[in-house]
């Protein structure tokens, strides 16, 4: 027994991976929802608390806050620069012997948070906004910012002791400086003119038309006069002279038209509630689709709303609009198939049909192809060739230039799609959960496809500013390839989760007494 | 150094009762004191081997050279940001102390010699993480190095078993405990860039406890 224990003992202390424990940890080294700007790829490493700029040629290092722990990341309306919601402990004990954050007693510890503006891995300006700032939306020049609380987004985070629900914040990209500004309850939507002088922001019941250069509010309107009913905007779009407004309402069947020159509201009952708006700048027509409707509504004059009317065999929810045309689907409901593709110039509806039904939409840059990834219609499989494709995931692709719609079974779930033109020549790349390849399906001929080998399975596909495409893998260290589509060539760089593992989490900036 | 010292100590002429050399495997445990050390290793121990020799330079005190190495490691699981699933790798440290010092030995029983040492210490680390092998396709590996400086300080006692060579020869059985201290091991990754990217630091240093099997001659 003694000679056996002797045995595991020297065995364990000779083998390569000496396993003592295993360890769980409470969070993830890094988290593959990165951002890819023409610099690299920026990642948020959760439990070092840092922000890694990572590149080809297995280089990365991490982008100094001063302290400050990021719980946000995202690119600028130029996709130049990056914006990162960060925090930093403070310790109001001022004792010099307190240094680590654990170190600091309970009741006198707090977070204090701010927007740090990166470019080519350097923090160039600081902010201060408040981490529930989550929301944004970026003037037509990408240099002004308007911020407010976006409490439907998944990186809401709420801190502080006061939070004014009412309010919004100007944010200037070039230096930094914010202005905060009251405009009503719970803002949450803002659109900005073509000029970029004016930006409409629409809150509960309210909408006020904010004077950007002066940072004051130049017209206000009330969407009621009675406090007792609450009016929330779902859908809003500018016309394409940018003088109205028209504003869907949730669970309304009214579109409230704003007229920003001559200050005045309009109500056009619609034929049901809205789900979605969308404005064509190039024909100056205005989209509506219903919630339950099959219908689509196009507002061909915006003075004295004048709507023409086309009936669907199915109800489309959504709009994705390219040059001249619209391309709606329905992403709420299980049975519906269709892609209707709406010529605003000529004004010809063509329906496509698909075999499941759509869960996202793309149109390839040169909007000749509409490109959808298919959700399963059952979750089990009863049987024949419509069994074994409506309980899988697919990929369809719908030439808009004839009636042609191909739909494709895929593996498993796609966890990205992105689409690539060289020439004459389209192509989709689509990874799968848990595939280790790149699917590349040439859009003219969707049978047609290639694989390219991946290191690992993949988790996010990006792409890049620069033409590629970054893909950030399923792997507990950080793993990130960066693929160039013009040669297929792949290059991975890894390990980058490993910053700051063994760092002792300091209190930052701190003044001892 | 090691190999020079063995055989200058092997050709050498013993003096009468008297041992001029000292070889001697030893054992140690040693506590760690860096909270960190418990995601390297279940315990907070550090369990190293290794071999240490001296030379006497004068009555009673013998210059020591010596090393003592081992390795820890533990497999962690992460959770992915979306909490959906787990997602694990190995982690494993080889730790080397390289020790240049003196030993001075009390004269109190024949067989029983009471020790105290001081040593200088170079402390060598190498932190390697991979992906576990359930995860498929490539996996990721790293390798971190860290060098620091140290000291150890000690006392002991050593017993002799045996005689040979009419007492020329003292075959011992020993102890020591006392306490070893490192400057902080910082691992860098200078080579991801041209900016420093730090993967942390450890501070290995604690008491410790060396069980040695030699001889003197």
């Amino acid at each position: 027994m003694r000679l056996t224990i002797l045995f595991l003992t020297l065995l364990g202390a000779c083998s390569q991976w000496p396993q003592s424990q295993v360890l769980d940890l409470d969070e993830a080294l890094w988290s593959p929802d990165t951002i890819t700007l023409d610099d690299g790829v920026y990642a948020i490493l959760p439990r070092a608390g840092r922000l890694v700029r990572v590149g080809t040629n297995n280089t990365w290092h991490t982008v100094s806050l001063d302290g400050a722990r990021p719980l946000s990341i995202r690119a600028d309306g130029n996709n130049e620069r990056l914006m990162a919601h960060v925090q930093w402990p403070v310790c109001d004990d001022p004792a010099p012997n307190i240094v680590l954050v654990e170190d600091c007693p309970e009741d006198s510890l707090y977070w204090e948070a701010e927007m740090a503006i990166i470019d080519e891995g350097q923090r160039i300006a600081v902010s201060a906004v408040p981490a529930h700032m989550n929301g944004m939306a970026f003037a037509p020049d990408g240099e002004t910012v308007l911020l407010f609380m976006d409490n439907t987004s998944e990186s809401h985070v709420v801190n502080g002791p006061i939070i004014d629900l009412t309010e919004v914040m100007f944010l200037d990209m070039a230096t930094g400086d914010v202005q905060a500004l009251s405009v009503g309850f719970m803002p949450r939507k803002v659109l900005f003119t073509a000029d970029g002088t004016r930006a409409v922001v629409m809150s509960r019941s309210h909408v006020v038309v904010v004077d950007v250069p002066s940072r004051t509010i130049e017209l206000e309107y009330p969407l009621t006069l009675d406090a007792d009913i609450e009016i929330d905007p779902s859908a809003a779009v500018l016309s394409p002279d940018d003088r109205y407004v028209m504003i869907a309402i949730e669970g309304q069947s009214d579109l409230y038209k704003l007229d920003l020159d001559v200050v005045s509201i309009d109500m056009e009952a619609l034929d049901g509630i809205p789900s979605d708006l969308a404005n064509d700048p190039l024909t100056g027509k205005t989209v509506i689709t219903y919630e339950n409707r099959s219908q689509v509504d196009v507002i061909v004059e915006h003075d004295f709303i004048s709507r023409q009317t086309f009936s669907l065999d199915e109800p489309a929810t959504d709009i994705v609009l390219g040059d001249g045309l619209a391309v709606l689907f329905n992403s709420e409901e299980v049975y519906t198939h269709d892609i209707i593709k709406l010529d605003l110039e000529t004004m010809d509806v063509t329906e496509y049909v698909t075999e499941n039904p759509v869960h996202e939409l793309t149109l390839s840059p040169d909007g000749q192809y509409a490109i959808a990834t298919l959700r399963p219609q059952t979750d089990e499989d009863y049987g024949g060739f419509d069994g074994y494709q409506a309980s899988r995931w697919g990929l369809a692709v719908a030439d808009l230039n004839t009636n042609d719609v191909v739909s494709l079974v895929l593996q498993s779930q796609p966890v990205g799609v992105e689409i690539v033109q060289q020439g004459e020549t389209s192509f989709a790349l689509v990874l799968m959960e848990g595939l280790e390849e790149i699917i590349q399906v040439d859009l003219a001929a969707p049978g047609n496809h290639t694989a390219l080998d991946l290191p690992s399975p993949p988790a996010t596909i990006q792409a890049s500013p620069t033409g590629g495409f970054t893909i950030a893998h399923r792997s507990p260290l950080g793993q990130i390839s960066f693929l160039d589509p013009s040669d297929g060539s792949i290059e991975t760089s890894g390990g980058f989760a490993t910053s700051g593992f063994f760092s002792e989490d300091r209190l930052p900036r701190r003044v001892t007494e | 150094m090691i190999a020079p010292t063995i055989l200058l100590s092997l050709l050498a002429q013993p003096n009468a009762h008297a041992q001029k050399y000292e070889v001697a495997l030893t054992t140690s445990v040693q506590g760690m004191r860096d909270p960190r050390w418990e995601t390297v290793n279940a315990a907070p121990t550090h369990s190293p081997s290794g071999l240490v020799a001296g030379v006497e330079v004068s009555k009673g005190t013998s210059i020591i050279v010596g090393f003592n190495t081992g390795r820890a490691g533990s497999e962690i699981l992460v959770p992915s940001v979306d909490g959906m699933d787990e997602q694990g790798f190995h982690l494993a440290t080889t730790l080397t102390h390289y020790q240049l010092g003196a030993r001075y030995r009390w004269k109190w029983k024949k067989r029983l010699v009471p020790t105290t040492t001081i040593a200088l210490q170079l402390g060598h680390a190498t932190l390697r993480m991979d992906e576990n092998i359930d995860n498929d396709g490539e996996e990721v590996e790293t390798r971190n190095e860290a060098l620091a400086m140290g000291f150890e300080i000690g006392g002991g006692l050593e017993y002799t078993v045996a005689y040979l060579s009419n007492e020329q020869v003292r075959f011992n059985v020993g102890f020591e405990a006392g306490y070893t201290n490192l400057m902080k091991l910082h691992f860098k990754a200078t080579e991801h860039g041209s900016e420093e990217t730090s993967v942390g630091e450890l501070n290995p240093g604690g008491p410790f406890l060396t069980m040695s099997i030699g001889t003197r001659f």
